[in-house]
């Protein structure tokens, strides 16, 4: 075959370049490009699961009057009537859980019989009793099984000179002394202390629970074993409530000749110092007493000095709508329609003590936990490890499975209960100074908070208690403004980050000493009250234990 | 040689791979040498084979000069392989057109010199989002970018850095404020609060991968001997050198474009065999081994605005904006083929040949401070080895068959891919070689 060479030359030539222009094949446009980071919002998410958890959380905020607002913001409720009345209505609707019913034994506790100090091996003056007691189930009985508290009482404290001090103790893996014995250190010498060991929880001989049993304490083992359930931030905080009772009903029992248990009312009737020897107080005959907790019991005793105020708060409403006071405390908690019974309800506080604790759940780190628990997502957090949240991630199951078991109200209403800020109006009426207080004729003093924080606490952050100190302080600042109730005084005290330790009440934090980070304070108010009221100079540079004793005299004025 | 790019954002250096892989395959360097011309020109085979059916042992005949002007084409709707080698749609389509020229010469009978210059003319990616997500460089862009958020979240205590943060990201976390993430870059884009987390990366990811038209212009020249050492009535042998030189642009290429060269230059050295079957069938096996020599420069990108160079000095990650990367290890690629001549068919047919080609690359990584995860960090480039895997089919027309013997021949080649692992791409390839030959 004879073919032209140049016509093939060229035609190859040709060829390459026809090549060169139609070879290539077409390229798809560029699609399914989200919007850019900036423009996205919820309306962009397609993960089903994930648009229920914001649709539920989004209705959930909306009830909290927290909607769009930054974690350092109040709810838009805090203060509304309307939500001060739903709050008292929850923390009043079992209000007889709260009361003692009785104490069924008080003996010298076998395991720890004496206090000890920090170190565990120094010996501090006052001895450790077990008490067992019963709250009522309802207003005419009595619960079925005891309950476990330490009660630490000062071998001195002669000439009633000592406090009661209910100790909501940290962690939901049950009550060790060794959390008592950390927090108070020498000041069990001088403080009557109660500390509950909560629903479901146990009394360790030693340390708690680090495994997944959270009920078998250490190795040394269990001392009480758990009664009841574990519900954190609502039945401890009866229980708290319930174990202060026991002492104020055998204080005054016994005080007024009469007797609740007598190894008990012995134990501690010379000790308790009343809250004033000026029989024109109106609660001058009742213990004083400082209301304290750590870490997950410092909201407890924060919860209970509120559900306390909206007992007070409930008790006047049915008192100034005509009712008699006796008849009210009778139908609320069953004590006896007299002066005694009326004594018996009174379980109010002057001061109280917050370390290291959560502010609750509509601002902080609380509401970062009421988002995941309300989404359904906190077992994929640390939270979850946290003391309280996998109980109340239960409690919220049936609101997010869409069952209807648990409705929205019921929801709101249970983070709302175990807030902080929402229930910082109740917690300012009974809160306060009851030494100056005379019913009808002078509102009392402020109430006294010191509220203690590690700086490099890996637990619960610091911010919760910037949180807890400003809305007490905006509290504070607004009765200064000439609003109708004393406020409450509250003290945050930060201390230095510690090299080793996790700064959450352990051994490093006990030995870093208070300062002041600039940006704590976050209203004027605040500033000229940390200056004015505080004395913040002679905090700065002390030890936890220093700066409690040092606040307990000045501020706390006992 | 270079392969398909399969970077992180790893469309960015499909363009230039593509089309210096499919210039390679077919016309360059040693194994451009291994034709053998016909009879109008010196044969430098001892065994008779079929016109149109070149041992790939063969090397030019002495003095005569072979120009070859290859046009590829590359053409990939979106297949890709991950890095265990399962084939995805990885949303990557691309069009990538590339020529060159190639220069061949008989230094001897046994002794061809050649050189190759490509030319990148065109270089299209689109990107689909979704499948994109299938990308062995989106899930390590994502792995980054999970733990710039992680490390906040860590911070605050609400996971524990790692597959913890990652478990809560993924369920849908949304940061309670406005919030700040710092990229590996240095770069700092803002979480919205409200918004999950995971869609918020998911767009800083995705978007940073829209691609833009890749570099065109020359690419990777080049250079190589080929000797034949053994040749016999039935079997041949040959050896050759071939040297990269990184000409192709590549350091100052932004990550939103490919680029033309490999970067660094290689060494390589190459076995080609071949084996007659019978009259009709040539069988070969041609194996090529390159070394990376020294270290290539390398700038990185910005993560959210890819279209610039980072130029931010805290980095954060341990990289600075210029680098120097390396390729660890040896690249191997090579084929087996079976040729035969249609002759046999037909006189008619006596100058066409055709093929069945199966070839493969495993390429190199690149690493920049030995890091397996430049790939989120702005650096071009994928941290783990690849390899391709295609089975091909050729035809080719040879004018020496020709009665007046015209110095011109044609070739087309179809190569589709079978099998990968960690190859963001895997496109089919057309090729056709037109060849001009001259004795001097």
């Amino acid at each position: 075959m004879k073919i032209n060479r140049k016509l093939t030359i060229g035609g190859a030539l040709g060829l390459a370049f026809a090549f060169s222009i139609f070879a290539c094949g077409k390229v798809d446009e560029t699609s399914d490009i989200p919007k850019a980071v900036d423009d996205l919002t919820t309306d962009d998410v397609d993960d089903e699961t994930i648009k229920a958890g914001i649709a539920r959380w989004d209705e959930i905020q909306e009830g909290l009057g927290i909607k769009g607002k930054a974690l350092t913001e109040t709810s838009s409720l805090l203060g509304d009537a309307t939500e001060v009345a739903t709050l008292v209505g929850l923390h009043t609707s079992s209000l007889y859980a709260t009361r003692c019913a009785s104490v069924t034994a008080f003996s010298q506790w076998e395991v720890v019989p004496t206090a000890l100090d920090r170190d565990g091996t120094t010996g501090v003056a006052a001895k450790i009793y077990k008490m067992k007691y019963k709250l009522k189930a309802s207003t005419s009985a009595a619960e079925e099984n005891a309950r476990t508290a330490l009660v630490v009482v000062p071998d001195g404290c002669s000439s009633n000179s000592c406090p009661i001090v209910p100790y909501a103790h940290g962690g939901d893996r049950g009550l060790s002394y060794a959390d008592i014995a950390g927090f108070f250190g020498d000041k069990q010498a001088n403080h009557i202390i109660v500390a509950p060991t909560f629903p479901g929880e146990p009394l360790c001989k030693s340390g708690v629970s680090s495994g997944t049993d959270k009920t078998s304490c250490d190795s040394v083992g269990v001392d009480e074993v758990p009664v009841g359930t574990s519900i954190p931030w609502d039945n401890d905080v009866d229980d708290l409530m319930g174990v202060q009772n026991c002492l104020v009903k055998s204080f005054i029992s016994k005080a007024s000749g009469g007797s609740f248990f007598s190894a008990l009312d012995n134990a501690i009737v010379t000790k308790v110092k009343t809250i004033s020897t000026d029989n024109t107080k109106t609660f001058y005959a009742l213990p004083l007493t400082i209301m304290a907790g750590f870490s997950r019991g410092a909201l407890v005793a924060d919860l209970a000095i509120a559900r306390a105020g909206a007992a007070l708060t409930a008790a006047l409403t049915y008192v100034g709508g005509g009712g008699s006071l006796a008849t009210y405390v009778n139908t609320k908690t069953g004590e006896p329609a007299n002066s005694a019974g009326i004594a018996w309800f009174t379980t109010i506080p002057s001061c109280s003590i917050h370390m290291a604790g959560p502010a609750g759940s509509t601002m902080g780190i609380g509401r970062v936990l009421a988002e995941l628990v309300v989404k359904g997502n906190v077992e994929q957090s640390n939270l979850y490890g946290l003391p309280g949240v996998p109980q109340l991630n239960a409690l919220v199951s049936g609101y997010r499975d869409g069952s209807g078991s648990v409705s929205k109200s019921d929801v709101i209403n249970m983070l709302a209960k175990r807030d902080v800020p929402l229930n910082a109006p109740l917690m300012q009426a009974s809160l306060r100074d009851w030494s100056t207080f005379t019913l009808g004729a002078s509102l009392g003093g402020t109430g006294k908070m010191l509220i203690m924080h590690g700086a490099g606490d890996k637990v619960v952050p610091t911010s919760d208690s910037q949180v807890i100190g400003n809305v007490m302080g905006g509290v504070f600042a607004a009765v200064h403004a000439g609003t109708s109730a004393p406020g409450v005084l509250a003290a945050p005290v930060i201390f230095e980050k510690t090299s080793s330790g996790s700064d959450h009440g352990d051994a490093g934090f006990h030995a870093s000493v208070a300062y002041q980070p600039s940006a704590f304070w976050s209203t004027d108010a605040l500033n000229t009250f940390a200056t004015t009221y505080l004395g913040w100079g002679s905090y700065d540079g002390k030890t936890p234990a220093q700066t409690l004793a040092a606040w307990r005299t000045n501020v706390c004025n006992l | 040689m270079t392969i398909i790019g399969k970077r992180s954002t790893s469309w960015k250096q499909l363009g230039a791979a593509v089309c210096i892989t499919g210039i390679a395959g077919v016309a360059v360097s040693v194994q451009a040498l291994a034709q053998e011309v016909s009879d109008v020109l010196p044969t430098t085979t001892k065994r008779p084979t079929h016109y149109a059916v070149a041992p790939e042992s063969g090397t030019l005949p002495e003095k005569v000069l072979r120009a070859r002007i290859p046009y590829v084409s590359a053409t990939s709707t979106g297949a890709a392989y991950d890095i265990d080698g399962t084939k995805v749609d990885g949303g990557i389509t691309a069009s990538v057109m590339a020529s060159g020229l190639a220069l061949e010469y008989g230094i001897t009978d046994e002794l061809s010199f050649g050189f190759l210059v490509p030319y990148v003319m065109k270089n299209k990616i689109g990107l689909n989002g979704s499948n994109y997500r299938n990308q062995r460089g989106y899930y390590v862009s994502k792995r980054s970018a999970y733990e710039a958020a992680g490390a906040l979240l860590a911070a605050s205590g609400l996971c524990t850095a790692g597959t913890g943060c990652d478990a809560l990201i993924d369920s849908g976390f949304a940061f309670p404020t406005d919030t700040s993430v710092k990229l590996s870059t240095g770069e700092s884009v803002t979480l919205k609060a409200g918004v999950p987390a995971k869609i918020g990366l998911d767009s800083i990811i995705l978007n940073a991968a829209v691609p833009q038209d890749g570099e065109t212009g020359i690419g990777d020249v080049d250079l190589g001997l080929k000797y034949r050492w053994f040749n016999n009535d039935t079997m041949g042998h040959a050896v050759g050198i071939v040297l990269h030189t990184p000409t192709g642009k590549y350091e100052d290429v932004t990550l939103s474009q490919r680029a033309t060269g490999r970067g660094v230059m290689e060494f390589g050295l190459r076995s080609s065999f071949d084996y007659k079957i019978n009259e009709n069938y040539i069988a070969g096996w041609q194996h090529t081994m390159d070394y990376a020599v020294g270290k290539g420069k390398i700038k990185r990108s910005k993560i959210v605005d890819n279209t610039q160079m980072n130029d931010i000095d805290e980095t954060g990650d341990g990289f600075s904006n210029n680098e120097e990367f390396e390729r660890p290890g040896v690249r191997s690629s090579g084929y087996v083929d079976v040729k035969t001549s249609l002759a046999q068919f037909s006189p008619m047919l006596n100058a066409f040949g055709g093929k069945v080609r199966y070839s493969y690359d495993y390429d190199t990584a690149v690493r920049v401070q030995e890091s397996e995860l430049i790939q989120s960090n702005g650096f071009r480039g994928v941290g783990e080895r690849s390899s391709i895997h295609q089975i091909g089919v050729g035809l080719n027309w040879d004018g020496f068959q020709l009665e007046n013997r015209i110095p011109v021949r044609l070739t087309y080649d179809l190569d589709m891919p079978v099998k990968g692992a960690n190859k963001s791409v895997a496109p089919m390839r057309n090729t056709f070689i037109t060849e001009l030959y001259y004795k001097f």
